[in-house]
């Protein structure tokens, strides 16, 4: 039996010392790192088991484990196991093992999902916190204590998710005294959220997703813009002929043809002049629209896909 | 469970093997712990001798086994039925502070449609109706929000938050219960609650020497001393100044907070 005293470390997180530990006496606090701070996550007491994933999978310990008074604790270490299997019928290790992995399985699958499903808070967190600020930048802290109120998410869970999204080059982390995040476009958060919130509620893709031939007509449009483009009464304007030739240099090809503008001038994303419904499309002179608005629907047309394939795959590589 | 003692079985389905199970293999653990069929047939892949494990054989060996083992077993099964319960309900620790600070997050200078905020709610956190339905009639019996009908007059279609900034002073408060702990502007003596009063009509001169505070929190609390001065270091409502140690700084954004927390403690307490 392993006695301890008030303020004692059992173990501490990350430590790889492949023992398990029953509580025999007293209270421990489970105590996890969170950047720099050291959090409280509760307690165990008599007939708690821990270090179960240490002994059986190797696994560091997850959080520290601290006396809170004088406790007592049985230590078993792989040879104690062992001893005591060999006891056993043969098979009754393989029960054990097959038990303490399925529980493992359990808790990996649970926290995935748990960052999956907190990604609507987190983007919608997020969406809020970058409107009151300038440059697309905003603390971290704040913003992780208001998810873990609101959606429960943990504070490192939180870091990986965030980390899967910067992996989708949507934004940045920037450390510090106080760690930030950047986004690279300030609405992207709202728009991201706004759409899952539709797919969720409509259960069809909402109107923002483009096609790829869609696309390829807003990318140019972005391209022509920059180099030929003029702001006139708040919109960006550009000639049908520097349009063509952007597109043409971009997707020799594909066809700059009326069909593919059809929705996008639907939808009010691009505008021309004359009106596009009552002239015919080679005596269009320009086409015109809000280019920060185009350039966040091109953004979000590439992201949102993404955050159903590449986001599990992005936080597992942060 | 059976265990293959010796030989060979083959997990199949529809006559397409799915895989071998070899000598030393035990099966059928998951059908017996969580009481569902077995996920494939099995069939000797070769001639086999099995060992059936029925309860009164693993009651035996769990009854010779140390008790730390017993334990073990009994804390894995434990977490493995919390886990799977806990895959299907929400993570946060209380369905009211969560529904709180989401709103005081949602909040906007007008009022918010009941059943499209409810909606996003229940979506963000995997909250049931019932437990979101019951946060609601919490929030307005303390009287944190209030319902109008629609402007076609159907009832309760609209959400107005009376003062969304108390909403983030609720959830601390809540916080502080559910911790055993004391909300720190409630737990203000009578004396420190009206130095705080007087401090709150403070407009102009926000940093002066300690006992220049005291004198003129002296001024409305004759009984006011030294010791209020540190509690309200302490409680981050005056800042000492790191070029000037002697000075202490009026944190008003932090007594604007302890004001509206005792403006509204009836409230935030839920004391009808």
């Amino acid at each position: 039996m392993k006695k301890l005293h008030s303020r004692d470390i059992l173990f501490k997180e990350g430590s790889e010392i492949q023992k398990l530990f029953v509580v025999h006496k007293g209270e421990l606090l489970i105590q996890k790192k969170e950047g720099s701070k050291l959090r409280n996550e509760g307690t165990v007491g008599p007939r708690s088991v821990v270090g179960i994933e240490a002994l059986f999978h190797k696994e560091p310990y997850p959080y520290t484990l601290r006396a809170m008074e004088n406790v007592d604790v049985e230590e078993v270490s792989k040879e104690d196991l062992q001893a005591a299997t060999e006891k056993l019928p043969v098979w009754f290790p393989q029960i054990l093992s097959i038990l303490a992995k399925r529980k493992q399985i359990l808790k990996e699958n649970k926290a995935r999902l748990d960052k999956i499903h907190a990604l609507p808070t987190l983007l919608f967190l997020c969406a809020r916190y970058i409107r009151h600020v300038k440059k697309d930048t905003f603390d971290l802290e704040p913003m992780i204590d208001d998810l873990r109120v609101v959606n429960g998410l943990g504070y490192n869970e939180t870091f990986e998710l965030l980390r899967g999204l910067c992996g989708l080059g949507v934004a940045e982390l920037l450390p510090g005294e106080n760690t930030q995040i950047h986004f690279y476009r300030k609405n992207l958060p709202a728009l991201l959220y706004r759409t899952l919130f539709l797919r969720m509620t409509n259960k069809n893709l909402p109107q923002s997703l483009l096609s790829a031939t869609e696309q390829t007509i807003l990318t140019a449009f972005i391209s022509a813009a920059k180099t030929k483009g003029f702001e006139k009464q708040g919109s960006t304007f550009v000639t049908a002929k520097d349009f063509e030739a952007a597109y043409k240099r971009l997707f020799p090809a594909l066809g700059f043809k009326r069909r593919v503008f059809e929705n996008l001038i639907h939808c009010g994303y691009l505008y021309s002049s004359p009106n596009f419904a009552t002239i015919d499309f080679s005596k269009i002179e320009y086409f015109y629209g809000e280019l920060e608005a185009v350039k966040d629907l091109v953004e979000l047309n590439r992201v949102y896909p993404l955050l159903d394939k590449r986001l599990l795959e992005a936080m597992n590589r942060a | 469970m059976l265990y293959v003692e010796e030989g060979l079985l083959e997990a199949f389905d529809d006559n397409q093997i799915l895989k071998s199970i070899p000598q030393g293999s035990l099966i059928g653990v998951t059908s017996v712990m969580d009481g569902t069929p077995f996920a494939y047939h099995i069939r000797a892949g070769k001639d086999s001798t099995l060992v059936k494990i029925d309860q009164k054989g693993l009651g035996a060996v769990l009854k010779a086994a140390p008790a730390w083992m017993l334990a073990t077993i009994n804390s894995i099964v434990k977490d493995t039925q919390q886990l799977k319960q806990a895959a299907a309900q929400p993570n946060y620790k209380s369905s009211l502070e969560s529904f709180a600070k989401f709103l005081a997050l949602r909040a906007e200078n007008k009022p918010l449609d009941t059943a499209q905020v409810i909606k996003e709610y229940m979506w963000q956190c995997r909250a049931s109706k019932d437990e979101t339905a019951k946060s609601l009639k919490e929030l307005i019996r303390r009287q944190f929000i209030k319902l109008k009908p629609g402007a076609n007059g159907k009832p309760n279609a609209q959400m107005l938050l009376v003062k969304p900034k108390l909403f983030h002073i609720l959830v601390d408060y809540l916080r502080a219960e559910r911790h055993g702990e004391t909300y720190p502007p409630f737990g203000l003596s009578p004396r420190e609650r009206s130095c705080l009063e007087f401090l709150g009509l403070e407009d102009s001169l926000f940093t002066r020497t300690r006992a220049d505070w005291l004198k003129y929190l002296q001024l409305a609390t004759p009984k006011a001393d030294i010791i209020v001065i540190i509690r309200f270091v302490e409680l981050g409502i005056f800042s000492e100044l790191p070029e000037d140690p002697g000075k202490l700084f009026l944190e008003t954004e932090m007594l604007d907070r302890y004001l509206s927390a005792l403006h509204a403690e009836h409230n935030i307490r839920g004391l009808s």
